[in-house]
């Protein structure tokens, strides 16, 4: 019998060739057609003009800022989105639907409305930017912006890939820990938090994917000063609006590059993780 | 280490688990908490290791009062019936556990837990899979890790609920045994909670049935068994058939049949009767006893099982050693009790 990478093995399953074909279809016609275009597009540009724009000031400032405050409103949502599952799975109290519902609330909504309604609160003239003013903290137009946005955006994530596996955890565990003499801190840093590592680094990195991909919530709050608050996305737009199709293509291939290095990492950290739990 | 509860009380909402038990458990003793679900035996279990808080009652163990202690300053060990295992610590982790979360002041030195880990492997008889991961266990090798767990912190007491619910009926039996005797060695008091009648008389130095919150009776095995205190005792432990019979100056009165009575004493009038399956014999026809029509019989070597429908519909079971041979469906029996436990009528 031939071996191979596609060996054929007698299955209950009928039907892999079909199904699999039509994934590899879909996928190809949804992902890897438009990104190869881009980088096609991107390869028909001269070394030198690539990296004139790719790797120009203004463009690694952006990639910083997009990547920084992705990472930080990831990092801020792994905990608060954590809590959050916490309260939802093991708490019973009046409005947990409604709260539950609440959380979804960021998948649902246009980003632009968020933005927009992030914008009026925190601008130096909206409820929260004046008190915050008066401390003399800025919100709105600056990087610390953006991170708020992104938080909204990313919130729901954390959430929903935590909160399964924190309910099919249950509470026994915990009480196992507690008879052996362990501490509430002990028993969360011993026991919960690496059941549910997995599937927070998951939540983790689907919101940061989300968040570095984020546009339309952010262009609102983070008023675009270049250099300063100006996000990668936007730049690619702004190349787009100058018809510099290749300079937008230079910028976008190299997201593109960075965040599936940075995505194949977080998988690859969970193929450890999943590895040493063993099963 | 003794343990005891008083008048302890415990509602979830509207529903009352236990309602006022009291249970005082001698240094050294393996009791059973016997009774169906929701009888609040489990309840019981959890409070005394401090996992539930009741209402109003006292727990204490030895001499000191532990009613306000939390579980992990109660020194109790406590085996889960799902047992509970850390699926992402190796068998020996999860044996340490207890250990290694000690302040670090009372904490033993590595090579202590690393000997006492090896130590509880070599108890529980799994000293070669110490680097597995629960996962990779049968169930009553994880019943065997959950126990070595609970006792590697040296508990004065051991709790189990249900701790053989989730095995099957060969190494149930085999570890029912096993437990027992690591009871008897490391001189532990301990209690367990099971809706196995068989288990709980088998295994328990007594035996204490619960229903619907209460305790029904507390008493060794033999005695429960024997002399049931209650109608629901009798009937939970295989009471057999229940007939409805007149008690009358302390003996009773069934179709004629007058035997002194097992349970505790009743007044005159009409009463409950329970009869075992093999508290019968046959009698010739004309002698007074139970009439009624054989339906069907099984025989299994000397034994065989009856089962008799009487005159008024009722089906009664019967197990007979050494049946006459020529017995055969629809023949007309008469039934004569040997023994009775009656109660009053309900």
């Amino acid at each position: 019998m031939r071996t191979g990478l596609l060996q054929r093995r007698a299955s209950i399953l009928p039907g892999f060739g079909l199904t699999f074909g039509l994934t590899l279809f879909m996928l190809s016609l949804v992902v890897l057609v438009p990104l190869s275009a881009v980088f096609l597009r991107a390869a028909s540009l001269p070394a030198g003009e690539f990296a004139a724009v790719a790797l120009s000031p203004r463009a690694l400032a952006a990639y910083r800022l997009s990547f920084g405050t992705a990472a930080l409103a990831a990092a801020l949502n792994t905990v608060f989105g954590l809590l959050t599952a916490w309260v939802l799975v093991r708490y019973d109290f009046p409005g947990r639907r409604i709260v539950s519902a609440l959380v979804d609330l960021p998948f649902a909504l246009p980003t632009a409305v968020a933005g927009i309604a992030l914008t009026a609160l925190y601008a130096p003239n909206g409820w929260l930017g004046g008190a915050l003013a008066a401390w003399g903290v800025k919100i709105a137009f600056t990087p610390l912006g953006v991170v708020v946005a992104l938080i909204f955006v990313g919130l729901p994530f954390v959430v929903r890939t935590v909160e399964p596996v924190l309910a099919d955890l249950g509470p026994e565990v915990e009480e196992a820990a507690a008879s052996l003499g362990a501490s509430r801190l002990q028993a969360f840093g011993r026991v919960i938090l690496p059941a549910i590592a997995p599937a927070l680094l998951t939540g983790a990195a689907l919101a940061f994917a989300r968040a570095l991909g984020e546009y339309g919530s952010v262009i609102f709050i983070a008023g675009n000063l270049p250099m300063r608050s100006e996000i990668a996305p936007l730049l690619i737009v702004v190349q787009l609006e100058q018809f510099n199709v290749g300079g937008a293509t230079a910028i976008a291939v190299t997201m593109l590059l960075a965040s599936f290095a940075l995505l194949l990492l977080i998988n690859g950290l969970q193929v450890w993780q999943r590895r040493r739990m063993a099963a | 280490m003794s343990l005891s509860a008083q008048n302890v009380v415990k509602r979830f909402g509207a529903f009352t688990a236990l309602d006022g038990v009291s249970l005082d458990v001698g240094a050294g003793e393996f009791v059973a908490l016997l009774g169906p679900s929701g009888s609040g035996k489990t309840t019981l279990l959890r409070i005394l290791a401090g996992l539930e808080v009741p209402e109003s009652g006292r727990i204490a163990i030895g001499d000191q009062d532990m009613s306000d202690t939390p579980a992990r300053d109660r020194r109790v060990g406590f085996v889960f019936q799902h047992y509970a295992l850390f699926r992402h610590m190796t068998v020996a982790e999860n044996i340490a556990f207890g250990l290694t979360v000690r302040p670090r002041a009372s904490r033993p030195s590595r090579a202590a837990i690393a000997a006492r880990v090896a130590e509880l492997l070599d108890l529980v008889q799994l000293a070669h899979i110490g680097a597995r991961y629960p996962a990779q266990l049968s169930g009553g090798q994880r019943q065997r890790v959950a126990l070595a767990r609970a006792l590697a912190v040296e508990p004065r007491i051991l709790l189990l609920d249900e701790p053989f619910g989730a095995l099957d009926a060969k190494v149930r039996k085999d570890l029912r045994r096993w437990l027992r005797d690591v009871h008897d060695r490391m001189g532990l008091t301990s209690v367990f909670v099971t809706h196995d009648q068989e288990e709980a008389l088998d295994l328990a130095d007594r035996v204490v049935v619960m229903d619907h919150g209460r305790i029904e009776q507390v008493d060794t095995p033999e005695r429960v068994w024997d002399r049931p205190a209650t109608a629901f005792v009798c009937d939970f432990l295989g009471g057999g058939n229940r007939i409805a019979c007149t008690a009358n100056a302390g003996l009773i009165d069934i179709a004629g049949v007058r035997l002194p009575n097992l349970a505790p004493p009743l007044p005159d009038g009409p009463a409950d009767g329970f009869i075992r399956p093999h508290e019968f014999a046959l009698a010739a026809p004309g002698h007074p006893g139970i009439a009624a029509r054989l339906r069907r019989i099984q025989r299994t070597g000397p034994q065989a099982a009856l089962e008799a429908v009487t005159d008024s519909g009722s089906i009664i079971e019967v197990s007979l050693s050494d049946p006459p041979a020529d017995l055969a469906a629809g023949a007309e029996l008469v039934l004569v009790p040997t023994a009775v436990r009656a109660y009053r009528a309900r």
